[in-house]
Parts: structure tokens; sequence; C-alpha cells
């Protein structure tokens, strides 16, 4: 009976004067850790590249504002690299977010063209990671002592790694932060509506829980872009 | 009402946009000026989360530590010599539980020291580092003499550097009833030997390539402080053929306690091609046999045919780097104001290791497969209770 209600409250607010669209979105993104490395000696982190991909759920209250949201998975990677004498020891995190935004959208422009802002807030759960790079093995030097070597890499050899990162309790997989976007729609006919969206994420809260007095907090910053579509539901069903 | 929410909408996004995270300095320990005690306090407690490796199993709990010694601290205002000894004997309370068997402090500008884990061993049991024949008396007097076959015993000295101190490597290799080869080393410093102790290591290596039918090998670490990694190579791996992993290493990977890389194999290659030893491989180990002996130790015992008799050893099982290569370890606080030495110099692992089933023996020591340990009575008896030991094992094997 309530399965029943539901149904039919949605089924009205698609008939009804509300308009629901749904559809997909790729695109790629590129992330920053904003963190300090503590005094790390020739160590710094770099952003990284990543995908990501949405099913955008738009509920159209009016016809320049509407409220969105929508599942999607998102990249959140990173490197850190170290340079100098320590060239060549890298690591790049690979991470991945079930990310669900609940935002406002307003659009403004023509019939066709319309131009939109968005923003809003977002919960999301660290679901995948894997870790890739090289590290000096301090357990294996090179077989010819080097008096003078000029890298870190020719007095130890490097361990090269690509594997899935073991989660442990200090890492903080729910995270919450805030969003922005601004784009470009076009409708292509009363049902399609294509879109190009340039976003930018940040996380309030840090990768890792507070375990320790004065912790050098992680919070990832993301900048993404991304090409879209959008159906109108009620033309659809 | 349109382009008013527009104008709202899109300022609301220029303000979360504006919105900077504000991030606590984590500064490198040698920025602290160390021109006070609190800032002395500041500087180690830090140094320390960054840079003691041994955080994820260590039992310390170095937020009750700041809490507790802070307060401490900010009462010592000026430097002399009465709170020098206070902010001394704070220092010692912080770190007399750390696991780390490397640890050291050194008080640069008193000269004095302080290592937990000889304090802990020295505090249950103040005979620890002189509760032992070995090596000297035993080495001179009965295993030259008494346990290597005749016309067999080649033994030397030289003089070598390990970690900038001066000392000499002495080595001894032979066989005992013909078949066993034996092989001691005072340090791993054997990339320095010279005239006196390159024969004892050509004769022994040359020996487990051509020799025929040894039914045993014993390589005699009791009393070894360790040394040059470069030297585990050189030792184990020139007992296999192909290489093979006997553990993981790991380091810090970030500021925090608990940031680190991921686990690296530690892998034993080949010397030269090495030779198959397929005969029992013992490593003999008592409660001094530190560090590189350990990790050696370690080494052999993860071959089919490796074996370890004696006593456990110390337990400093971290390997040590200097700082920058591995972004932890050994550090220095107070330089800006102290001058070059600094206040305080911390010697501390740069990695931690963990043996090939996962156990880490760092404070704790590697247990022996056989137990047995030389004895006064078995010595003035000419015997070597775990040389014996070794022969029997070897024998049944």
């Amino acid at each position: 009976m309530k399965k029943c209600a539901i149904f039919l409250l949605f089924f009205y607010s698609i008939h009804g004067n509300g308009q629901w669209y749904a559809g997909f979105e790729a695109g790629g993104t590129r992330n920053f850790l904003i963190t300090t490395t503590g005094g790390g000696s020739f160590t710094s982190y770099q952003g990284a590249t990543g995908i990501a991909f949405d099913i955008p759920v738009l509920f159209r209250v009016n016809d320049w504002l509407a409220i969105e949201s929508g599942a999607g998975f998102e990249q959140k990677n990173y490197r850190m690299v170290r340079s100098g004498f320590f060239q060549g020891v890298w690591q790049q995190n690979s991470n991945g977010y079930l990310q669900l935004p609940l935002q406002g959208n307003c659009s403004f422009g023509g019939k066709k063209i319309k131009g939109f802002v968005k923003t809003g807030v977002y919960g999301a759960y660290w679901l995948t990671a894997r870790i890739k790079g090289t590290s000096p093995n301090i357990l294996s030097p090179t077989d010819t002592t080097t008096l003078n070597p000029t890298a870190l890499l020719e007095a130890n050899n490097g361990y090269n790694y690509n594997q899935r990162y073991s989660f442990s309790t200090k890492d903080n997989r729910v995270e919450f932060g805030w969003l922005t976007g601004v784009g470009i729609s076009y409708q292509l006919n009363r049902l399609t509506c294509l879109f190009l969206e340039g976003s930018y994420t940040s996380a309030i809260t840090g990768q890792q829980k507070k375990y320790q007095l004065n912790q050098t907090p992680r919070y990832n910053s993301t900048y993404g872009i991304s090409i879209g579509t959008l159906f109108h539901l009620k033309h659809l069903l | 009402m349109k382009k008013s929410s527009l104008l709202a909408l899109s300022l609301f996004s220029l303000f979360l946009v504006s919105c900077h995270k504000n991030l606590p300095d984590a500064a490198n320990v040698q920025d602290y000026p160390g021109n006070s005690y609190p800032d002395l306090f500041e500087a180690f407690w830090n140094g320390m989360n960054t840079n003691y490796v041994f955080w994820s199993i260590d039992t310390t709990d170095w937020d009750a530590v700041y809490t507790h010694y802070k307060p401490l601290f900010a009462q010592l205002t000026t430097f002399d010599s009465n709170n020098e000894t206070k902010a001394e004997q704070y220092f010692r309370e912080m770190t007399a539980g750390l696991i780390d068997s490397h640890y050291t402090l050194t008080f640069e500008s008193t000269g004095n020291t302080f290592d937990p884990s000889l304090s802990r061993r020295l505090t249950t049991d103040t005979n620890y580092l002189a509760d032992s024949i070995f090596p000297a008396r035993l080495l001179n007097n009965l295993i030259s003499t008494s346990y290597i076959d005749s016309g067999s015993l080649v033994m030397g000295s030289d003089p070598v550097t390990l970690g900038n101190s001066n000392t000499s490597l002495t080595a001894i290799a032979g066989t005992v009833h013909h078949s066993i080869l034996y092989l001691y080393f005072s340090n791993f410093s054997i990339s320095q030997a010279a005239a006196h102790t390159t024969p004892v290591f050509n004769y022994f290596f040359s020996a487990l390539q051509s020799m025929p039918g040894i039914t045993g090998v014993v390589i005699d670490l009791r009393g070894n402080p360790g040394g040059e990694v470069i030297d585990l190579d050189y030792v184990v791996g020139q007992l296999v053929n192909t290489q093979f992993a006997f553990g993981y290493t790991r380091s810090k990977g970030g500021p925090n306690r608990l940031d680190y890389t991921p686990w690296t194999p530690a892998i034993i290659k080949p010397w030269n091609g090495g030779t198959k030893v397929t005969a029992p491989i013992v490593v003999l180990t008592d409660h001094l046999s530190t560090s590189m002996a350990e990790i050696t130790t370690l080494a052999v015992k993860a071959l089919p045919n490796g074996k370890v008799i004696g006593t456990r050893t110390w337990g400093a099982t971290g390997p040590l780097a200097p700082n920058v290569y591995y972004n932890g370890g050994e550090f220095t606080i107070g330089t800006p104001y102290w001058g070059n030495n600094g206040y305080l110099f911390t010697y501390t692992s740069a990695a931690m290791f963990k043996y090939l089933n996962g156990d880490i023996y760092e404070g704790v020591g590697v247990p022996p497969d056989i137990y047995a340990r030389e004895t006064q009575a078995a010595f003035d008896n000419s015997h070597d209770m775990v040389l014996d030991a070794a022969i029997q094992y070897i024998k049944a094997h």
C-alpha cells in the first residue's frame, strides 16, 4: 500500500506540474590533496586526473530554478612526488567515491541554449582505493657500492608497486563537502537536453579520522569537467 | 526574482570557493629555534610524531605524553644545569617505553645519552651486557683451538669504520668435523674487509662452492651488533642461487603517526650467481645479536634448510638510514640556537621490519628455533653449548 502511494506520488509529479529530468553524465576530474608534507624532504603533493560518471536527477521547480541530485562515482586522485636526489620516488593514490549531491540549479538564457549555475552540498563514501608508485627499498642496496650516488634509486633499488590500498581504522571513509558548478545546456528537442559543465568540489571532512594531537589534515579538492544529457521524464514515460 | 536568485546563488558559490582551509603548521623539526625548553619539547614531540616509525605497534601514549610534559617543560624558563638535569630526565621518562631497540637520545651539550631498550634490560638484569663468555674468550680459547679442524683455521682482524666510529672487523672461518663450514665475523663491515679478513671470507665462500661433502654451514652471529646492509646479500646471497623474500619493510609516508608507505618486500638476491646450499644452514645467535645480525638471522630462518640456534636476539630489526632518504628516522632538534649538533640527537630506525609470517620482532628479539646458550661450566669443560647444539642438529639432519 505504501509502495503504491509512493508510485502514485511519483507518477503524479511526473505528469503533474513538477518536471522531472534524469540522465547520464561523464567526464574527468583533477583532484588536489590539501595538506602539508610536514617538512618532508623534496616531497610535494600534486594533482592527478581521474574519471567521473553520474546519474543526475533534476526536479524543475519553475523555468529558472531546479533542485538537482543523483548518484555518481567520482575519482579523487593525487600524487606524491619527490624531486632532486630523490627523483623517481612517487606514489599515485587513486580513490573512488560514491557521491550523492544535493544542489540548487539556476538557469538563464534563451529557449534552446541556456546557461546554469548550481551549488550545494554532498555526501560521499570512499569506495575504492589503489596505490601505484616506486619507493626505495631500504634492504636492497645496489650491488656495486656507489660512493657518491647522484640519486637515491642509484643507491637503493626501487620497488615498483601497483596494489589495492588496504583501508584501516584511521581512514575516514565518509566525506562531506560542498560543490558548485557552471555550465551550458542545449535543448535538443522536447525530450532531450545536452549539457557541458565545469564543477568544483571541496571536502570539509578529512581523509583521516582524528587520532592524534596536532594531526595534519588531508582534504580533497576536486575540479571536474563533464558532458551529459538529461531526459524529460514526462515525455519519456 | 529570477535575477536576484541567480545573483544570490552565484554569490553563495563565490563564498564557498573563497573558503580556504586552515592547515596547522607541520614544520620540519629543524625549523624550531630551540631557544627555550618549551620550544625544544615541541620540536621533539612533533619530531617523534613525524619520524618515529613504530607508532602502529608501540604502546606509548604519545598524546598523553604531550599533555603531561608540556606544563613541566613550561616551568623550565632558563637554561641552567639544574633545569638541564630536569629536562633530560623528562625526555628520558617520555621515551622510556619506546620499543625501537636502536633508539638512543644524545644530549649534545652534556654528552649524556639514553637508550630505553638497554635501560629496560639493565633494570631487570644489571649483568645483562656481561652475561656471556662470548665472543673473545670463546673464540680465542675454544672455537679456534678446540672446534675448528687444524689446518683449516683462517682468522684475522682489520680496522673499519661503522657509523662514523672506528672499530675492528674480526673474522674466523674453518671446518668443524671436516664437513661443517664455520664462519664468524664481529660486525657487518665486510665491504671494508682488508688484508687480514679478506682471506677469511674468500676461504669460506670458496669452500662453499668447491668443498665436497659439506654436511652443514654455521654462521656465528653471537655478539654481532650489525652494520652495513650491503653485507646481507654478500653473506646470505652466496648461500642461494635464486632470489627469495624473507620479510617486508615500510617507512613513514606522511607527517602523521600512522602515515606509512606500503610494505616493501625484503629480498635476498644471489651474490655473483650464488650457490645453492642444500645442507642445513645454522645461524648462532645470542642476546647481543643486533640489527643486521637479526635481519641476517631472519633471512636464513626463511630458508627451508635454515635454523636459528642460541638465545633470543636483542630486538632491533628496523633498518637505519639518513632521515631525508625515507622522510623518517633519526633527527636533531635545536640546531638554530645550539649549532650544527643541535640540542638533542635522536637515533632511531628509518623503517620497520616484518618477517615473512607477519611477526614483528622489534623490541622483543628473534626467538631461536632451538634454545642453547654457553655456560661457564661448559666452557671450563672445553665445550661451547651453542656450537655443540648446532653440530648435533646438523648431524641429525
